[in-house]
């Protein structure tokens, strides 16, 4: 479903990617995982079309959208959470989850869509007329999933959805995440919570100072990060470099 | 060769002033009169370069700080017995104030820096839109006070009998010795400080550059220089009002500081002569076009409107200017490891 | 102060206060986007004024010369968006901003050289410089079509800004540009829609300040714009009800002032209202009204 070959990024004289290639398959869930700094969601910017490769490609469906704007990429049907959530704050949870679908036409589903995203995340329903910006971080985040979601897209990125947010509901994010699969979208993830980011997907990829270290089933990279904690500390803790 | 290494540019750049200034001595009084223009607004142009340049930030301010330095020699050169004429409503402390063309020429710069450091300090810890719009805010109060302060500057009057001792000489001299002044200045620790805040203010501050205090330094040199441009400019005129310090002379400095780029002195001054040359250019067309009736109207202005559409098509097509940020050499530069 | 100074001075503010809040809005509305701070803006009403100067003079009726005049300042607007500001939209925000200064000049310049450097008389219909008196009140009827038509402006535009998809897309667009593209928006025609609203804005400032001063200089659109920063400022650079706010405060003030101060000292407002602007930078930089930016940082 998206094949990036060779992808390589720099802002300035910094390489912040080295040519990585990955390869996502319809309905699967894929993460990128690695040390802050590693250019994971530089990874994503660039997907998205927000940062431009000076080298590589970015196929999605057959398609060539390498050099996409990223208006037409979303249009493709790749939404992306950010990283820091972004969430536009002085429009409201409704708004927000509109804009989410600014790409579609279908009016009469956009809102069938919003009462949907209601249902999924409750706490959304409650605020639907709050400005974004009011909302706690738990909250702002569920929001940056929905509307990233309203967009209808068949790959979903998520970029760091665990960060700023209280360890509690960490679980509860996760949980919500793993029902998305019901809808038989495809999602891309970074996370920094390396242990319950590979229980969550089906095939993980290792980054490391822009280049891909390791790639495989997700079970095989815990059994070795497993091992890895038994000799250097916790799991969680364990920068693999 | 270090020493010349170093001063090649000043000494490039000093090369072409002095040729201009030559031929400017041996032509005629129009012509003169154009070149010691050039070198007002060569010291201008380098003074905003010295702050803009190296600090990055735009200041729309200096062309009113000209303004106090001119209002302020003035104040000094025109006899007492005078001011009575040439002032109608000045304060009657400021009457007796007499001084010699040179030492009110420093008194306009010295002047002129203080109040730029008393105004200015708490602007320096602004940047981007905020610091734009906050020296633009100082340009417009500056005319207005300028404008309107009947006792010190004959208000919206202009005013007249201020003898024209600027002569070409001392202006190519003084525009000279800037270059050289601000090709140091940009080497130097000060300069280097400058450059660094430039570059990134975050990293500056983290290896301890006190970004206000370098730019507020930098601020009231540039501001000081402008004062001495300010009155020499004043002693040229002989008259001259609030107005001739607002903003279509803002926008000469700042398309010929564009123009050639921003980024170096060299850029600074072949701006100058570039619009310089090309607005005369276009003044010669215009009047040849308006003498032979090519028209069937007299056309005025059309300088300005060709210097606003080359500074556009600059800034679009080439932002670095027609210097590109370099300084002239014929010596490579040490390379660093020396 | 009685009652009729009272009303008196609410009209006079809440007329021109009207004026400056669409300029700030106008200005704003760019400025939220693409952090481009539009020296060039006072000119879009500078067009439009000339546009209602020539068509004023011919047989048509007033109404049509003021659409003239609103309809010249959009495409002035957009032209200068789509010739100008495009191309440098990539670059540091000075090389924009200087960009428009530079667009600002060139027009004065060409106003100077094509139509007169001197100021142009316009015809101004009588209803304009009609006035009704009830009691001791003087109304102005050009006051109150001012006072009612930016109320009318305003009241359209939130309705826009808020109910249709492309005015919230404009609204996200303020707060995080790239965020907005990455869901859909197009960056191209939010922009330009921008840019068509605030040339809207200022064609419809201009038939009112034309009608006010009665002239047209090259140098006109000066004042608007020097007030439209003064109130973006005050509101907060990036907020659009600050803006609105902003220019009816500034429209309060500005009256309040010519009340209150003598002649002499009235020569000094402007130098006035832009020291309010260098403090409001200084300490207050999200403005005095704007309370949005504290929220955002929970």
């Amino acid at each position: 479903m998206l094949q990036v070959n060779n992808l390589h990024v720099s802002y300035g004289s910094i390489k912040a990617l080295q040519g990585v290639s990955i390869d996502v398959q319809p309905g699967e869930y894929v993460a990128l995982i690695g040390t802050n700094g590693a250019g994971k969601t530089t990874f994503l910017s660039t997907i998205a079309g927000v940062l431009k490769p000076s080298q590589g490609n970015i196929v999605f469906q057959g398609q060539d959208i390498t050099h996409y704007q990223p208006e037409q990429v979303v249009r493709q049907g790749i939404a992306l959470s950010p990283e820091g959530r972004r969430i536009f704050p002085t429009l409201s949870v409704r708004e927000n989850l509109r804009l989410g679908a600014v790409s579609r036409r279908d009016e009469k589903a956009i809102q069938a869509d919003i009462d949907e995203m209601c249902q999924r995340f409750t706490i959304l329903g409650e605020r639907l007329n709050q400005p974004g910006g009011t909302l706690s971080g738990g909250e702002q985040q569920q929001l940056a999933i929905a509307r990233a979601m309203m967009a209808r897209p068949s790959l979903l990125m998520l970029d760091e959805p665990s960060l700023g947010i209280a360890p509690i509901l960490v679980e509860q994010l996760f949980q919500m995440i793993d029902d998305l699969r019901q809808t038989g979208i495809t999602v891309l993830i970074v996370e920094q919570k390396v242990e319950r980011t590979l229980q969550l997907v089906d095939r993980a990829y290792l980054i490391q100072t822009g280049r891909v270290a390791k790639s495989g089933p997700a079970t095989d990279i815990l059994a070795e990060l497993d091992i890895a904690s038994a000799i250097f500390g916790d799991a969680e803790d364990a920068k693999p470099s | 060769m270090a020493l010349l290494r170093r001063l090649q540019t000043p000494i490039i750049l000093s090369l072409i002033l002095i040729g201009i200034g030559i031929y400017g001595s041996l032509s005629g009084r129009v012509i003169e009169r154009v070149i010691i223009e050039l070198f007002i607004n060569l010291m201008l142009v380098i003074a905003l370069q010295m702050f803009m340049g190296n600090s990055g930030i735009v200041s729309f301010a200096h062309v009113g700080f000209m303004g106090i330095g001119a209002f302020t020699s003035i104040l000094l050169t025109i006899p007492p017995e005078m001011k009575g004429r040439a002032l109608r409503e000045l304060y009657p402390v400021l009457q007796p104030l007499q001084a010699g063309f040179l030492p009110a020429l420093l008194v306009a710069g010295i002047v002129t820096a203080i109040i730029a450091a008393i105004i200015s300090y708490p602007l320096m810890r602004l940047s981007g839109s905020a610091s734009v719009i906050a020296t633009f805010a100082l340009l417009v109060i500056i005319h207005v006070i300028l404008k309107n302060w009947t006792q010190v500057t004959n208000g919206p009057r202009a005013v007249f009998g201020v003898e024209t001792v600027t002569s070409l000489p001392m202006v190519a001299g003084a525009a000279i010795a800037l270059v050289f002044g601000a090709v140091l200045f940009k080497d130097s620790n000060l300069g280097l400080k400058l450059l660094a805040s430039r570059e990134d203010e975050k990293a500056a501050s983290s290896i301890g550059i006190n970004i206000v205090q370098v730019r507020w330094i930098a601020f009231i040199i540039s501001a000081f220089v402008a004062g001495i441009a300010g009155a020499l400019y004043a002693h040229f005129l002989g008259q001259f009002g609030a107005d001739q310090f607002y903003l279509a002379e803002t926008f000469l400095v700042l398309s010929m500081l564009i123009i050639g780029g921003s980024a170096s002195v060299s850029g600074a001054t072949v701006g100058v002569i570039v619009v310089t040359l090309l607005t005369e250019a276009f003044r010669q067309v215009e009047a040849s076009v308006n003498i032979a009736q090519a028209l069937p109207f007299q056309i005025s202005g059309a300088a300005p409107l060709l210097v606003s559409i080359i500074m556009i098509l600059m800034l679009i097509l080439r932002p670095d200017g027609i210097v590109g940020g370099r300084e002239l050499r014929i010596i490579p530069p040490a390379t660093s490891t020396d | 102060m009685n009652l009729t100074d009272v009303l008196q001075f609410l009209l006079s503010s809440l007329s021109l206060g009207g004026l400056y809040a669409l300029m700030a809005l106008g200005l704003s509305l760019v400025y939220g986007i693409l952090k481009l701070v539009n020296f060039a803006y006072g000119e879009v009403v500078l067009v439009g004024g000339y546009a209602l100067l020539v068509t004023a003079r011919g047989p048509l009726p007033w109404l049509i010369a003021a659409l003239a005049c609103v309809a010249f300042a959009v495409i002035i607007s957009v032209l200068l968006e789509r010739v100008a500001f495009r191309p440098v939209r990539n670059a540091s925000a000075n090389t924009m901003l200087i960009t428009s200064f530079a667009v600002s000049i060139l027009i004065q310049n060409a106003a100077r050289l094509f139509i007169s450097p001197r100021p142009q008389a316009v015809t101004l219909p009588s209803f304009f410089t009609r006035t009704i008196r009830i009691g001791d009140l003087f109304i102005s009827q050009r006051d109150v079509l001012s006072l009612i038509v930016s109320l009318i402006a305003l009241g359209t535009l939130v309705l826009f800004l808020r109910r249709t998809t492309i005015g919230i897309a404009m609204r996200a667009a303020a707060d995080d540009f790239t965020m907005s593209r990455v869901l859909g928006v197009r960056a191209n025609r939010v922009i330009a829609l921008a840019f068509v609203i605030s040339g809207l804005l200022a064609g419809i400032v201009a038939v009112f300040w034309v009608a006010r001063i009665g002239t047209i200089t090259p140098e006109m659109g000066l004042t608007p714009v020097l007030i439209a920063f003064v109130a973006i400022v005050v509101g907060g650079m990036d907020s659009l009800e600050g803006a609105v706010l902003g220019g009816y405060l500034i429209g309060f003030l500005t009256v309040g002032l010519q009340t209150v101060l003598p002649q002499a000292a009235l020569e000094f407002q402007q130098a006035f209202l832009f020291l309010i602007v260098i403090l409001v930078l200084l300490f207050k930089p999200d403005g005095l009204i704007s309370e949005r930016r504290s929220i955002e940082r929970v």
